[in-house]
């Protein structure tokens, strides 16, 4: 079965696409083939298991700043040339703009992170199943039901016009289990994702899922309300990945608050918040940011680098180059993303943007105590694995979220864990939560995988630590495991 | 002499604009040589492939996919997707491939490594699938349409909205205008089975969004800003008729009129609201809500058994899911039927995605829990319950997949929450309130698993004496799925019902959401826990 198109395939596609384009003007192409190879599995038996390939085209024509564009999936000469039309027919609709808005790309050189893994690639059906067929046995063996899913994928991204071809392939892995016990009134979580499969030890996260299902028979009820809470890597990222996407750090966001006009087009966006803008996490009035002022607690930083060894991702979207940024050093806000057009009109510079992606390190300075350090200089808290049914959007400026724990939560008295607790629903703004941090441990990478592993929009690795934060609001009991 | 304009406002412009235009502006045909005989080939090729491998079932399913998003008259995009899926099982294992190639020599591929997948996992510990015969699925068919909107002019999409939107304009000093939204999709299917089953289907979406935007000035000087949406635009199984039947125009002076009564709702400060149980009347929006994500969700029966613990959750009416049949899960007023048939349904088809042709089932029959939302693997795990009431074994119909490059699973049909006996409406159930809160357009977050809610996102107003009074903040509902359906005190009747399009709730891994529809009343529902906003960040 076809997997995904080489370098050269996607070259000599892009040279057949261009070769159909016709009437002037000027072509560009964005591409993302790839490859998956999954495996699921449920109450212990592989439930279901393929292999799919695809490859997503994007194809731009633009004649004098008016552009269209069409999207498709097939890469015959007929449907590259309907996707064409489209395209054309399309830009017809658009005003074309005057000489100097014209957009001329900002082109610079990309860095070259490895994130190609052979191992990942060659993760077959037959070697899937060798694993998986253990790891269903131990829960088989432990009497535990246990459900889980590996995922490996290979992409190539590209972006190409008439004088350029950017290419770059990528590999990601992932593996994730949950083992309930036979009454399922308990349950233990694990997983992570990473580009190396050779690298992700499936073996040892089910042994920390099952361990933690067992640790977590016969939950008590304590009361909610406001404890000291230690949230492991996982439970971090779950809580405050939102104060990193592409569309939190955005500068002009922040900056602008409400729309001016109607014809702002990002007014009529139909989100949950409604038609009206809300104002940012990093928004200090209309028309100004908080890049200088500390927005969290002032040992952490935030960075993200497509060269970063642990925390690689491919070097470029489009033509937008990805760098290394520190959003914030030492709680201070120190850059927010911005586009071409952002850099020229408000900072004078004719460089290219500064993207985000939504992968990002959260680290912080000092001692770095491991989990079982933080529990031992705890009176009273509560440890958490992960949370669950956290909304991609927050409700309000602070950032206010809900969501509830999965996969284990414990109370801790006396620095020690005393017993298995039922389940919380949450409630607290990650951005005040980041300003209550009592310890920082050793950021880790965690499992990112929940919206793809399409880059940008789905792909963000992600690297955080454990973290204690006092006064952190479990508003209520949820009745779940 | 009747203008373009005066066509517009009277949403008669469909046969103008077939009729008007050149062929070359009418036709917007992705090129494709992909005729009738050609998609029958690849996919026999498909299952003769996977059976010729050793795969026991398999079936083989040949999708495209055109969509079109419009932003008033600016163009969103046009993408168009083709997928070939193919589905096997071996000795109780399934295997899938996936991809876009519309070729024999693809097909026959991929074929093969589905059912060798299918193969190297049936190494594992035995396992049986239960795989009952249905009639053999045979024919075509299609969402009934009147006007496929991809062979309109995509110019004529755009006008209309742009006309919209000039109207909204002229219309009062005052209105700044209008936000349109269109958006089209049409998905065609062929699938073939082992078992001899052929059949093509090709499904429509098509809907949007209308917003009057009206800015006056305010008494300091300042401009106020308020925005109605329009009626008749919701998404749903039509063609570019929906928008051609919605009068937009004809909905102006109401939808001034409701940008006004919010402006004057913002000046009056909102109560605030006291933390305690309250009699509430939801309206059809919030119980649709309400309704997908408790007994929607709960009722999907591989997610009962344990089969989503891993991402999305698994339900409240699990892990076993025997014992909660013929539960009462409600009040006794309250029914709540499945159906893949239910006019202009977002999940309405001939037959699911295994050649089961569906038919209308009821989840909760006066109350009391009676089915599961099922596959034709699935029925299996009901037969002692079915065998108990006497009835056959067979898939409720519910088999389906995000596309082509998706393995097939269970997923929503349209579900519809019956009206009460009498016909009254959120209006009438409110005058039969004596003190309680109205909520509307209520959504929020659910705990699959735990059965519980929190409406974060919602509209409240106190009623005293059967009478909408000021707004109320401060305080927000939390509920038990079983509880607040327990409590559902009155529905409104069959004139309220309003139909609601759910673009899917997530499921499988890799994840995967398929749109449906949900048709509900207003509810009257008493002793619903309302709790601190402070608590839950509103």
């Amino acid at each position: 079965m076809r997997r995904f198109l080489s370098s050269d395939e996607a070259q000599a596609l892009v040279k057949r696409a261009m070769g159909l384009a016709a009437g002037g003007g000027s072509t560009e192409v964005e591409l993302d083939t790839s490859w998956q190879g999954n495996l699921r599995w449920a109450r212990n038996i592989i439930t279901t298991a393929g292999d799919i390939s695809n490859n997503r085209l994007e194809i731009e024509r633009s004649i004098r700043g008016a552009s269209g564009t069409a999207k498709t999936n097939q890469i015959d000469d007929a449907n590259l040339l309907a996707a064409i039309r489209r395209a054309e027919r399309l830009l017809n609709l658009r005003r074309e703009l005057p000489e100097e808005e014209l957009k001329h790309e900002f082109i610079e050189p990309y860095p070259r992170p490895v994130i190609w893994s052979d191992a990942t690639y060659g993760l077959d059906a037959e070697a899937r199943a060798t694993g998986m067929l253990q790891v269903t046995q131990s829960s088989v063996g432990a009497g535990v039901q246990s459900a889980g899913y590996v995922q490996v994928a290979a992409h190539g991204v590209a972006t190409m016009d008439e004088d350029r071809v950017w290419y770059y392939p990528y590999t990601t892995a992932q593996f994730s289990i949950t083992v309930q016990d036979a009454a399922a009134s308990a349950a233990g979580w694990a997983g992570v994702d990473g580009n190396d499969w050779s690298k992700l030890d499936a073996a040892g996260l089910t042994a920390i899922a099952l361990d933690k299902c067992v640790r977590s028979r016969n939950p008590v009820a304590i009361e909610p309300g406001y404890y000291t809470a230690i949230l492991e890597p996982q439970a971090v990222a779950d809580f405050v990945s939102l104060l990193f996407t592409p569309e939190t750090l955005d500068r002009e966001s922040a900056e602008a608050g409400p729309p001016n006009s109607p014809s702002d087009s990002r007014y009529f966006d139909a989100n949950l918040h409604g038609s009206q803008r809300l104002l940012g996490p990093y928004t200090r009035a209309i028309g100004q940011s908080k890049i200088g002022e500390r927005v969290i607690d002032e040992r952490l930083t935030v960075s993200s680098d497509p060269m970063d060894p642990e925390l690689s991702f491919p070097p470029f979207h489009g033509w937008q180059v990805f760098h290394p940024v520190t959003w914030i050093k030492d709680g201070v806000l120190q850059e927010l993303a911005y586009a071409r057009s952002y850099a020229v009109k408000m900072l004078g510079k004719d460089t290219g943007g500064l993207p985000s992606t939504g992968s990002y390190r959260l680290s912080g300075r000092g001692e770095a105590p491991s989990v079982d350090e933080m529990i031992a200089t705890t009176k009273r808290g509560v440890l958490v694995t992960r949370f669950g049914g956290v909304p991609r959007h927050p409700l309000d400026v602070a950032m206010t979220l809900t969501g509830y724990t999965r996969g284990g939560v414990w109370l801790i008295e006396n620095g020690k864990i005393t017993k298995p607790v039922r389940n919380f629903r949450f409630t607290e703004s990650p951005m005040i939560a980041l300003n209550k941090v009592e310890q920082i441990g050793v950021p880790k990478r965690v499992f990112r995988p929940k919206y793809g592993d399409d880059f940008p929009e789905g792909y963000s690795p992600v690297m955080v630590p454990a973290l204690k934060i006092r006064d952190f609001n479990f508003s209520s009991l949820a009745e779940s495991i | 002499m009747t203008d373009r304009r005066t066509f517009l406002k009277h949403g008669s412009l469909a046969a103008v604009g077939l009729v008007g235009l050149p062929r070359w502006m009418r036709i917007m045909e992705p090129t494709s040589s992909n005729g009738a005989d050609r998609v029958r080939d690849l996919a026999q090729r498909a299952i003769e492939a996977a059976r010729d491998a050793g795969a026991t079932y398999a079936e083989a399913r040949l999708t495209r996919q055109i969509s079109e998003v419009f932003n008033g008259s600016a163009l969103g995009g046009h993408a168009e997707e083709f997928g070939v899926a193919v589905r096997a099982l071996y000795n109780g294992y399934w295997g899938f491939a996936g991809s876009p190639y519309w070729n024999a020599d693809d097909v026959v591929d991929q074929a093969r490594s589905a059912a060798n997948q299918a193969k190297v996992y049936a190494r594992g510990r035995p396992h049986t699938v239960d795989w009952p015969p249905i009639p053999v699925a045979s024919g075509s068919w299609s969402t009934p349409i009147r006007y496929d909107p991809f062979t309109i002019p995509i110019e004529e999409k755009t006008d209309h909205a742009a006309s919209w939107e000039q109207l909204a304009r002229e219309f009062h000093p005052h209105t700044n205008g209008a936000m349109t939204g269109m958006s089209f999709v049409r998905r065609e299917c062929a699938v073939a089975t082992t078992e001899g089953a052929y059949f093509t289907q090709t499904t429509y979406v098509s809907g949007g969004r209308f917003v009057l935007l009206y800015k006056p000035w305010n008494a300091e000087g300042n401009l106020d800003n308020a925005e109605a949406d329009a009626q008749g635009l919701m998404h749903t199984g039509a063609g570019w008729e929906l928008f051609l039947d919605a009068k937009i125009p004809d909905q102006f002076p109401a939808l001034l009129a409701q940008c006004e009564a919010q402006l004057q709702e913002e000046k009056s400060d909102p109560k605030p609201g006291e933390v305690g149980r309250y009699t509430i009347v939801c309206d059809a929006l919030t119980m649709a809500n309400i309704l997908v994500n408790t007994i929607g969700v709960g009722t999907q029966l591989d997610r009962a058994l344990g089969y989503e613990a891993n991402t999305g959750m698994t339900s409240y009416l699990g892990p076993d899911p025997m014992t909660f049949l013929g539960d009462p899960i409600a009040a006794p007023l309250v029914t709540v039927r499945a159906d893949r048939s239910m006019p202009r349904g977002l999940a309405t088809v001939q037959w699911d995605a295994e050649g089961v042709r569906p038919e209308p089932f009821t989840l909760v029959d006066k109350g009391t829990l009676v089915d599961y939302q099922t596959t034709r693997e699935q029925a299996a795990w009901l037969a002692p319950w079915y065998q108990k009431r006497g009835k056959t074994v067979r898939s409720n119909g519910c088999a389906n997949a995000e596309s082509g490059l998706f393995t097939t699973m269970q997923h929503f049909p349209n579900l519809t929450l019956e009206p009460g006996p009498r016909d009254i409406d959120f209006d009438a159930l409110v005058a039969a309130t004596p003190r309680g809160l109205a909520v509307q357009h209520g959504a929020g977050e659910p705990n699959f698993n735990g059965g519980q809610m929190l409406l974060r996102h919602f509209g409240c107003r106190e009623i005293v004496d059967g009478k909408l009074g000021r707004s109320v903040a401060g305080i927000v509902p939390l509920f038990g799925s079983t509880d607040f359906w327990k409590h559902v005190v009155a529905l409104g009747g069959p004139s309220s019902a309003v139909q609601y399009p759910i673009f899917g709730v997530d499921k499988g891994e890799p994840g995967q959401a398929t749109p449906f529809s949900v048709r509900t009343v207003p509810a009257q529902v008493a002793n619903v826990a309302f709790i601190s906003g402070a608590r839950v960040g509103k």
